[in-house]
Parts: structure tokens; sequence; C-alpha cells
């Protein structure tokens, strides 16, 4: 049933309608005839334009060799050429008198002017005004229709008619927005007055790129003299002021740097940017306080480009502001914007914290990727230093003796005050001539000669005193034996040195270099009150360390070794001794052991140290290894590889028993290159060398003898 | 007396030129687009051409190459570009162009330029 119904109706649809043939016949006739009628036109319009365009044509290269002749006639032409000149002349007069004759020379100086410079634009203004051109575009001037207005003051502008100033000027702040900015652009470009003449009359907006072509303009121009543009900060305009802020930066014109730092108070955030940049490039450090007050009200693009311009003008004293931002202000441009004016006024002040790699350590000799062991103490130092926050830096930080590891007293102060203290000391003690001298271990002792020091010359005695109980003492050593006592008033008392006669000859010599060592107990029970008070001061930088059997045994082979002749020490060495860090090896070490003195803050790597300073004296490398971290220590071990002699390899052999595998097994590789870089330079230097013999202990006078043989010309008149 | 090849799209400017350098004494021969320049090159090698980057059919680029490379010629050539189309003019000279004048052209200097280049050697 459905199908049928289907069926019949599509059927029924397929089926032809009823028309009538005439009708169609009408139709077909009608169409047609349209056809034809609208083909008609199309050809005959066509036609028209093509031949009107022709005709443009030909005019136009009619006129093209005219002008041509017109531009390039010269004034040194010939009467002939003069003549031709006036009679082309009168010729294009009568020719534009035609309207479309006219608008085609219009056109064809339009053109022109866009392809030509110099004296041909010149002379092509000239010849629009000599053929009155410019008054059809004035006409265009008071037209109803706002394109014909444009169309005029765009000619007038191009064509560069300056009496068109006044009349243009009027059309500033014309309501159609199109008429306002040509308007605006030839009030500016027609004459030189004519930015002051729109800045001041000026009401609406001006548009970026509005401003940008009249800066253009005012660039493009010729010897042209920038009025003061600090005169528009005042307006009420906005946007006169921010183009008045654009020029000033523009024109460098410092003038106005009052003004200017008070628009950084203005309400509109682009007047402020403006503000703020003309600050930064003229660099008024005294808008700074301004800028930074403005900063708290100031929304976030302000305030990167108050931190920027901060950055570029500011001072150290402006970087607590600037961290004070960085903690304060959560937004994270702000933050990095200020941590970068801080870089900026004190380079490399904050370094990058965030996401760094903490296994990436960085060192001097090539990275070494096989069977690397990664321990655990170099990844926590490694950390430790990434891990410091920003927020721990202070403003200012001093240095106090509390917060520093090591607090040094002047060295020469304390040389003078302690020797001081000691001479009165020992001036007050009664001793024994019964005693038995023994032997003092002062092989380590440079030659001296006896000669004020200016310190001792400059200082008075009270002032030495009252410095000496401001001192603190660290380690104190007693000396039981009264002995020794003794015997350095007899060292101090008079040495005997033989001259270059040979005969001997005593001097007094200097021991303001000595370390004292007292003993705790006996100072109790013998010595007086004044060494009671020595005892109780604390000397920092002193370092007393118990001779061990080793240098007890050296003692004894040195006594044995008078007999057989000189010993000959190296000077250089002895030279280079820091006699503070010197450890005093006495005879009485096996007492001391007995009695227990206390020695405090060393350790095993120290003791070390110690022993190999009182040989060779002490490395300035020893202070920097004990504060640097491991890879520090690496780096050190090739400067001393470069630089160091003698007491560096003593230093790095202590170093065997060093925590940290890679530190032990780089001071193996330093020490022995440097002691093969070493004995390469002793074998090269030794015949240069000077050599000082200590000869001549006598044992029964108790006393030191040196004989000083100098290797050279000295030696040879020893000799003599 | 010196010929001119003056190769330019612009009638009005190019007739401009044609006048003030025919006034100087030169034959100018002005083609208007690329093959025309191509026919008269392949007839006449001339003294100097002077072209425009921007022309139809064969640009100046493409003239300066066809002269160095297809033609093997040695004939001084003179750029004439808009300012701010550095890039090809530093393209003609990559390709063997002898000199540049920018837009607007003031014909006394394209006058200047032509003499300078005849007169070299």
């Amino acid at each position: 049933m459905f199908r049928t119904e289907l069926t019949y109706n599509i059927f029924s649809l397929l089926s032809i309608p009823k028309i009538h043939t005439d009708l169609l016949w009408d139709l077909s006739v009608l169409f047609g005839s349209l056809c034809i009628l609208y083909f008609g036109f199309i050809f005959f319009f066509r036609n028209r334009l093509s031949a009107k365009s022709q005709n443009i044509s030909e005019r136009r290269k009619q006129l093209t060799p005219i002008i041509s002749n017109f531009l390039f006639h010269g004034e040194d032409a010939s009467k002939e050429e003069k003549y031709e000149y006036v009679e082309l002349k009168v010729e294009i007069r009568e020719f534009i008198k035609d309207p479309i004759n006219r608008s085609i020379l219009k056109e064809i100086l339009l053109d022109l002017q866009r392809d030509l410079t110099g004296d041909a634009r010149r002379r092509l203004f000239s010849l629009y005004k000599d053929f009155d051109l410019h008054l059809d575009a004035f006409a265009k001037l008071y037209s109803w229709r706002w394109e014909v207005v444009t169309k005029g003051i765009v000619e007038l502008t191009q064509m560069q008619v300056e009496e068109a100033y006044l009349q243009i000027k009027k059309f500033i702040n014309h309501k159609k927005s199109v008429i306002r900015r040509h308007a605006q652009i030839a009030t500016v470009s027609l004459n030189s007055e004519g930015i002051g003449q729109f800045l001041d009359t000026t009401r609406y907006p001006i548009s970026e790129w509005q401003q940008i072509k009249i800066l253009e303009i005012l660039r493009n121009k010729k010897d042209y003299i920038p009025p003061s543009f600090g005169v528009w900060l005042t307006s009420k305009n906005k946007d006169v002021v921010l183009f008045a802020l654009r020029l000033i930066r523009h024109y460098n014109q410092t003038d106005a740097n009052a003004s200017v730092t008070e628009l950084l108070k203005h309400r509109n955030e682009e007047v402020k940017q403006a503000a703020i940049e003309c600050i930064k490039e003229f660099g008024i450090v005294e808008a700074i306080p301004t800028l930074m007050a403005a900063f708290k009200k100031s929304k976030r693009d302000t305030r990167i480009f108050i931190l920027d311009a901060i950055g570029t003008i500011g001072k150290e004293e402006h970087i607590p502001f600037l961290l004070e931002v960085h903690r304060k202000i959560s937004n994270f441009n702000v933050k990095s914007k200020a941590l970068s004016a801080i870089n900026s006024i004190s380079p490399e002040t904050v370094l990058p914290l965030e996401n760094l790699d903490p296994e990436i350590i960085v060192t001097k000799r090539p990275v070494e990727l096989e069977n690397e062991e990664k321990e655990t103490t170099e990844d926590s130092e490694s950390l430790q230093i990434n891990e410091i926050p920003s927020e721990t830096i202070e403003d200012d930080v001093v240095i106090t003796e509390e917060n520093s590891d090591f607090f040094y007293e002047d060295l020469d102060v304390f040389d003078y005050c302690f020797m001081e203290e000691l001479n009165e000391i020992l001036d007050n003690q009664k001793i024994d001539d019964t005693v038995e001298v023994q032997y003092l271990p002062l092989d380590f002792l440079p030659v001296v000669v006896e000669k004020p020091t200016p310190m001792e010359k400059k200082r008075p005695e009270k002032k030495s005193k009252r410095k000496l109980r401001k001192l603190k003492v660290s380690y104190e050593e007693v000396h039981p034996d009264e002995n020794f006592r003794k015997e350095l008033e007899e060292i101090l008392s008079r040495v005997e040195v033989p001259d270059v006669d040979g005969n001997i000859e005593t001097e007094y010599l200097n021991f303001n270099f000595l370390p004292f060592v007292i003993d705790e107990d006996s100072e109790k029970q013998n010595l007086p009150a004044i060494i009671r008070q020595i005892n109780e001061m604390e000397v920092d930088g002193v370092e007393i360390v118990i001779p061990s059997r080793k240098e007890k045994q050296q003692k004894g082979d040195l006594a044995n070794h008078e007999e057989q002749g000189s010993v000959q020490v190296d000077f250089d060495a002895c030279a280079m001794v820091n006699w503070e860090d010197v450890s005093y090896a006495g005879e009485q070490s096996e007492a001391t052991e007995n009695t227990k003195e206390k020695v405090v803050e060393t350790n095993s790597v120290q003791e070390q140290l110690a022993t190999a300073t009182s040989t060779y004296g002490f490395s300035i490398f020893e202070e920097l290894f004990r504060t640097c971290d491991v890879d520090s220590k690496l780096i050190l071990m090739n400067e001393i590889l470069d630089i160091g002699d003698q007491k560096e390899l003593m230093f790095l052999k202590t170093l065997d028993k060093d925590p940290n595998r890679k530190v032990r097994e780089a001071a193996g590789k330093t020490a022995a290159l440097l002691n093969k870089r070493l004995s390469k330079e002793r074998s090269d230097t030794k015949e240069e060398e000077n050599l000082v013999k200590w000869v001549n202990i006598d044992k029964s006078k108790g006393l030191l003898e040196f004989d000083l043989d100098i290797r050279g010309v000295q030696s040879e008149n020893t000799k003599q | 007396m010196k010929k001119i090849l003056l190769a330019d799209d612009d009638e009005l400017l190019a007739s401009l030129l044609n006048y003030r350098l025919d006034k100087a004494g030169y034959k100018v021969h002005w083609s208007c687009d690329g093959r025309e320049v191509k026919e008269q090159l392949e007839r006449e090698i001339p003294d100097i051409i002077v072209s425009d980057i921007m022309m139809p059919y064969f640009s100046g680029l493409e003239l300066v190459d066809y002269v160095r490379n297809t033609l093997e010629s040695k004939v001084p050539i003179i750029i004439i570009s808009s300012a701010g189309n550095e890039e090809n003019v530093l393209s003609a000279f990559e390709l063997g162009a002898n000199d540049f004048i920018a837009k607007p052209v003031s014909p006394s200097e394209l006058l200047v330029r032509v003499t300078r280049e005849l007169s070299k050697p």
C-alpha cells in the first residue's frame, strides 16, 4: 500500500506542467534581450573607460616631457631655451584649462614627488604652485564631504604648500577622525611651529600610530630645532603628556627632569612608564626615592619598569630596597626583575638557585666518568651550596670575632707585647746557675740581626700591656723545668758569631718571634703574679706542639753531628717558616707527656701538619684546606702543583689520612708531581743557593754559636 | 655617445630619467619590463645598465645574474631600489651589481653615478 502511494506520488511530480508554449517563447525573448543589453552596456562602458584611459595615458605622455623640461630647465640655459621655456609655460596654462588635463597634471606631479628627491623635487613643488593647482586643493577644504576635505589636506601636505597651514590647523579637532589625523600631520609637516600648535590645541586622544608618524615627520625635517617639550608635561590631555615625554626622550631634553620625576605620581600607568623610561635614559638619580615611593601604588608592569630603572641608575645603597621587594612581592616577574636589578647594580651578587642539578660538580681537571664513586659527603656539600635560600641574604653582614672561624690579632703587636712581658718575667726571676744547661733544639732559627723594629720604637709600654690583657690564649703548654728559663735567658743575653776576620763577636739577638711555653703547675707554685696574669690570657693563632720522640732523636743526632762538622740548612726553607706556628720542641717532652698538658682543638691532621711545618715551615694552603670543600681542595692542589715548594710537599703528605678518597688520591698524585718538579729545580739551582751552616754548639758553655757561611763573594772574603 | 639601457616599469620616472640622461649626452634605451630588457641585451650590450629591482617578468636581480653569468659581460650595472629593501640590494651586489641608488631618486645623483661608472677603466 505504502509502496503504491509512493510510486504514484513520485510519478505525478515528474509529469510535465501545463504551461502555454507562447509564454515560454516570450520569456526566452525577454531574457535574451536583457543579456544583449547587459553585454552591450559592459562593452560600451569598457570601451569608454579604456578610451578615457588611453586618452589620459596619451595626455600624460604629452605632459611628461614637458614637465621634465620644466624640472630640468637650468638657470644657465641659452636665450633660445629660455624662450622655449616661456612658450611652453603659456602652452601648458592653456592646456590645463581643461579640467581633465588639469587633474592629469596634478596626478603626474603627485606621483613624481614620491619618486623624486633633491633639487628636482623642489622644482616640482614650485611648478605645482606656478600652475595654481594648489587653489583646487584649497577649494576642497571647504567641501561638505569628508573624503574631499581629506584629499585636499593630503594634497596640500604632499606638495608642501605652507600657505595652507593656517587653514588646515582648524581641522586639528575635527569631529571626523580621518580629517583630524591628516590635519594633525599637515600642521606638523607644513610649519616648524606646528608641533607646538598641535600639542597646545588637540583635545582628542593621539594614537600610537599617529605619534609615530608625527615623530617620523619631525625627524625628517631638515634643520629642525625642537621646542622644549617639557612645557606640555602640564597638559590636561594625558596623550599630550605621554607624547611630550616620548619627544623629550627622543630629543634628549634634560631640562625638565623635575617635571618628569613628578609624573611618577601620575595616575595613568602609561605616563608613569614613559616617565620611568626618561629617568632611566637620562640617569636621573634624584628620582630614585620617588621611584621607590611610586612602586607601592603601581601595577605589575610599571613595577617592572621601576625595578629596571633602579637597576640601571641605582647604586649599592638601593640594594636593600630591591631585596625587600624580592622578599615581599609574590609576583614571579617582579621578583625576577628585582634580582636582575641587584645583579645590574652589583654584578654576580645573586647567583641562579633554582632547578640546579646538585650532582654537577665543576672541577678544573677533566671530569672522570669511569669508576666514579658517589660519596655522600660530597653530595651533601654541594647540596648545601644549592639549597641556600635567597631569603638568607642579609643586608649588612658584619664579620665579628664570634661568627668568624679564625680571628687574627695583629701579629706584630702580639710579638712585641709578648716579648715585653717575657722580659719582665725573666728579669724578676732568680736563675739558678748550678742547674745543668741543656741543649735546646734551636736548629730552626733563622739568621737574626739585632735591629729595633719600628713597632718597638713607636709603641708605648702602657698600651702594649693593655692590649695584652685583651688577648685570648687558646693553647698553653706547661713547661715544668726551670732550666728552660735559664737556657732562654742565656740565649737572649748573647750569641757569639764569628765575623769576617774570624774573631768571635758577641751579638744580642732579638727573639721576638719565639713562641713562649709555660708550665701551668709550676707557674702556680713558683712564678710571680705577673706570670699568672699572662697565663690567664688567651692567645689565638699560636700553636705549641709537644715535641715527639723522633724530634728528640734528631736533636741527639744534631748534638753528635756538631763534632763532625757544620750542619747545612736550606736558607730559603728557614726564611719561609712561619714562626707563629712553629712547634717548639724542648727537652722536656717526656715530662710534658707525663704531666698531660692540655692541647686544645687539635686533631691528628693538625699534628701532622705541625710536624711538617716544624721542619719546612707553614704552608699557606693549610688554612685554605681547613675551610674549603672537596672541589676547592682539588682545585687548590692544582695550584700547589704550580707554585708549591717543600712546605707544600710536606703538607700534601699529611693529607694521606684525609677522610675523602678523592682528596687522598689527588694529594698523592700532586705530591709525586711536585716532588719531581722540585727535585728538578733543585738540581738546576743547587750551586746558586745560599746555605746556612750551623756549627760549634758548645755543650760546656751551654751557648749556641752560629757560623754563617754564605757561599759566594762573602764566603771568599771570610776565607781571606 | 655612450649607450645606457634604462630598465624601469614606472613610465613616469623612467621618462624623467631618460630625459635627464639624454640631456646629459647619453643615448638612452628604455625598456619597461624584463622581457624587453632581455631582447635588447641579446641584440646589443650597452655601455651601462640602469635597472629597477622590481620589474615584471624579469627582476633586476635576474637581470644582473643574466648579464654576469649568461652573457658573461662586465658591463656596469646600477640598481635602483626602494629604501628599506637592503636585502635585495645586498643580493644584487653579491651577483655583481656595481652601484646602487635608492628611491626617491635624485636625477642629478643618478647622472653623477652613471658618469663615474663609465669613467672607470
